[in-house]
């Protein structure tokens, strides 16, 4: 017995029996939307987490590394300020000395003073100095302080140091709020030439580029004694964004999501092992039953898989970063790629129950 | 129309159900008796080609000739009506989805089952699924109609139905064979293959 069932009926009958099964259709149909709808969601907010967690580490100075000589010999500033022509390098600037000193007008009052070349200010303001690249000069006065004592630019400030000695400071700039330090907002900053010779380089790198960037360091003063360490050790996650990355459980969701779609797929198509041993009887062969098998998955999964992520991404679009944005795709990739193989598991199920079986009651 | 089955040998593993069989079948109505196990079912199984002798070969009334199973659950789409499902038949030769509604019409007038086009099949008695599964054989044009127990678990009048549209196939110039236990079928039949177990020879 040959059947002739062209691909055009099989297209129109694969229709005409969804349309006439159209409630379980939809429900199958808002399953798939809705898981698709709900992985987005599920993995943008968790990654909206960790990118949150770690733009609060960068904003903190967690990848802010302190290079000094152990024997406490100078290291050359400009080459400090070099370091920003590295690649992976976001601002470097030297640290020549550090002391307290004490406004004229309330000596019992200390604040923090240090020399610096001008990519300092960029290391500890990053918001207020990281565009101005080396054009930053003068004394930069932080946010706390100039509130307090109401420094402006221009303005004068008169203090003391700890050997009485009265030092007048012409304010260069107020530095706005530091989320690195609550002491950097009462600190003021005396920016000198770059060519300064510097007890302390302070390096900021991207979080991608540490590990290339510890290699760089390694004789890049010509000191073989010069060593790296974590400036902010207390602001390290003890754990980093990478590992939240490669642990977040919403990287499971598309195969919990995929694997339920085929399971529900795969049942559906058993449920109708009747209608197919009708088709069989007529002559309908395996790649007969291939071509409904993906005609409905294309309807029933693909298509409404496609239009939930298509509205949780446009919804998201506008309020999420890049890279959420992009994982997230990446995640509904994954989804659809695992749930293409429902046609696939049905054929392989009903292969093992072939449809005529069930018409000989087995 | 005649359908000849020349020599046929089948076996299941240690089991010999069909050693040198042979048999010639003419229109109409053919009744296939026997106990359970005598092969009825498996030759039907080698006539409608889903099972393939180890010997022997089936000659049908024309090369192109359809074979059309009608078998006792008498499948159907569920939630499509009775005409849709006996379109499948047209359907499945080819025809067009015109031609297919104009030849399934037809057939259903011929059983008499026209009233019952609209009806949803899940609201088919098992006799009027049977007699919707005779019209689609019958639309599909098949020149070999076989029907396995067709009229097992049906109350009498739905047997009668069921008799009566097989019988309609059967005079329409097509070969009807029926699998069957029923004294009745076999009555309204013209002629009779009586199989037994572990059978071998020859009928007609």
């Amino acid at each position: 017995m040959s059947s002739g069932f062209s691909t055009r009926t099989l297209l129109r009958e694969t229709l005409r029996n969804l349309r006439a099964g159209s409630a379980q259709a939809i429900a199958i149909a808002a399953v798939a939307g809705t898981l698709a709808f709900g992985l987005c969601l599920a993995s943008s907010t968790e990654l909206s987490s960790i990118k949150m967690q770690h733009d609060r580490l960068i904003e903190r100075g967690a990848y802010v590394f302190s290079i000094s000589d152990i024997t406490g010999q100078p290291l050359d500033g400009s080459r400090c300020e070099e370091l920003r022509t590295v690649p992976g390098v976001v601002a470097a600037g030297g640290i020549i000395s550090n002391a307290t000193i004490s406004p004229t007008l309330s000596q019992s009052t200390t604040i923090a003073y240090s020399e610096g070349t001008p990519g300092l200010a960029q290391v500890l303001w990053p918001k207020g100095f990281r565009d101005s690249a080396s054009n930053v000069a003068g004394v930069v006065v932080g946010a706390g302080l100039a509130d307090r004592y109401g420094l402006r630019a221009g303005a004068l400030f008169s203090a003391v140091d700890r050997s009485g000695f009265e030092n007048l400071f012409a304010i260069g700039a107020v530095a706005r709020k530091s989320e690195r330090a609550e002491a950097f907002d009462r600190a003021i900053l005396n920016v000198v030439a770059a060519e300064s010779d510097i007890a302390t380089c302070l390096v900021e790198s991207r979080p991608s580029a540490v590990t290339a960037l510890s290699k760089v360091l390694i004789g890049w003063f010509s000191l073989s004694e010069t060593r790296a360490t974590s400036y902010y050790v207390s602001d390290r996650s003890s754990i980093s964004p990478t590992e939240q990355l490669n642990t977040r459980l919403s990287q499971y969701a598309p195969i919990a999501a995929g694997s339920i779609m085929v399971v529900l797929f795969s049942l559906v198509t058993m449920a109708r092992r009747g209608d197919f041993a009708l088709y069989a009887v007529l002559g309908l062969g395996k790649r007969g039953l291939g071509t409904i098998l993906i005609v409905e998955y294309v309807l029933l999964l693909l298509i409404p898989s496609c239009v939930g992520l298509s509205v949780a991404i446009v919804a998201l679009g506008s309020g999420v970063d890049q890279f959420v944005l992009d994982q997230t795709a990446l995640d509904s990739l994954r989804f659809i790629f695992l749930a293409s193989i429902a046609p696939v598991a049905s054929m392989i199920a009903i292969s093992f129950n072939p449809p005529l079986d069930y018409l000989r009651g087995r | 129309m005649r359908l000849e089955i020349s020599g046929i040998a089948v076996r299941f593993k240690n089991r010999v159900v069909f050693d040198d069989f042979s048999a010639v079948f003419g229109s109409g109505l053919t009744a296939i008796m026997g106990p359970s196990g005598s092969g009825k079912s498996t030759l039907l199984s080698v006539i409608a080609g889903h099972l393939v002798p180890q010997k022997g070969h089936v000659v049908l009334p024309r090369p192109e000739s359809r074979v059309d199973w009608i078998v006792q659950s008498a499948p159907v789409l569920w939630r499509r009506s009775a005409l849709d499902n006996v379109m499948l038949g047209p359907l499945s030769a080819g025809a067009s989805h015109h031609l297919a509604r104009q030849s399934a019409l037809s057939a259903m007038t011929l059983v008499g089952v026209d009233e019952l086009a609209t009806t949803p099949a899940f609201q088919l008695s098992g006799g009027e699924r049977q007699r919707i599964a005779v019209a689609r054989a019958i639309g599909t044009g098949s020149d070999v109609i076989l029907a396995d127990e067709p009229t097992a678990s049906l109350d009498p009048g739905s047997r009668e139905a069921v008799c009566d549209a097989l019988e309609r196939a059967g005079t329409s110039g097509r070969v009807v064979l029926v699998a069957t236990h029923d004294a009745y079928v076999r009555d309204r039949c013209q002629s009779t293959l009586a199989i037994e177990r572990m059978s071998g020879g020859t009928g007609q």
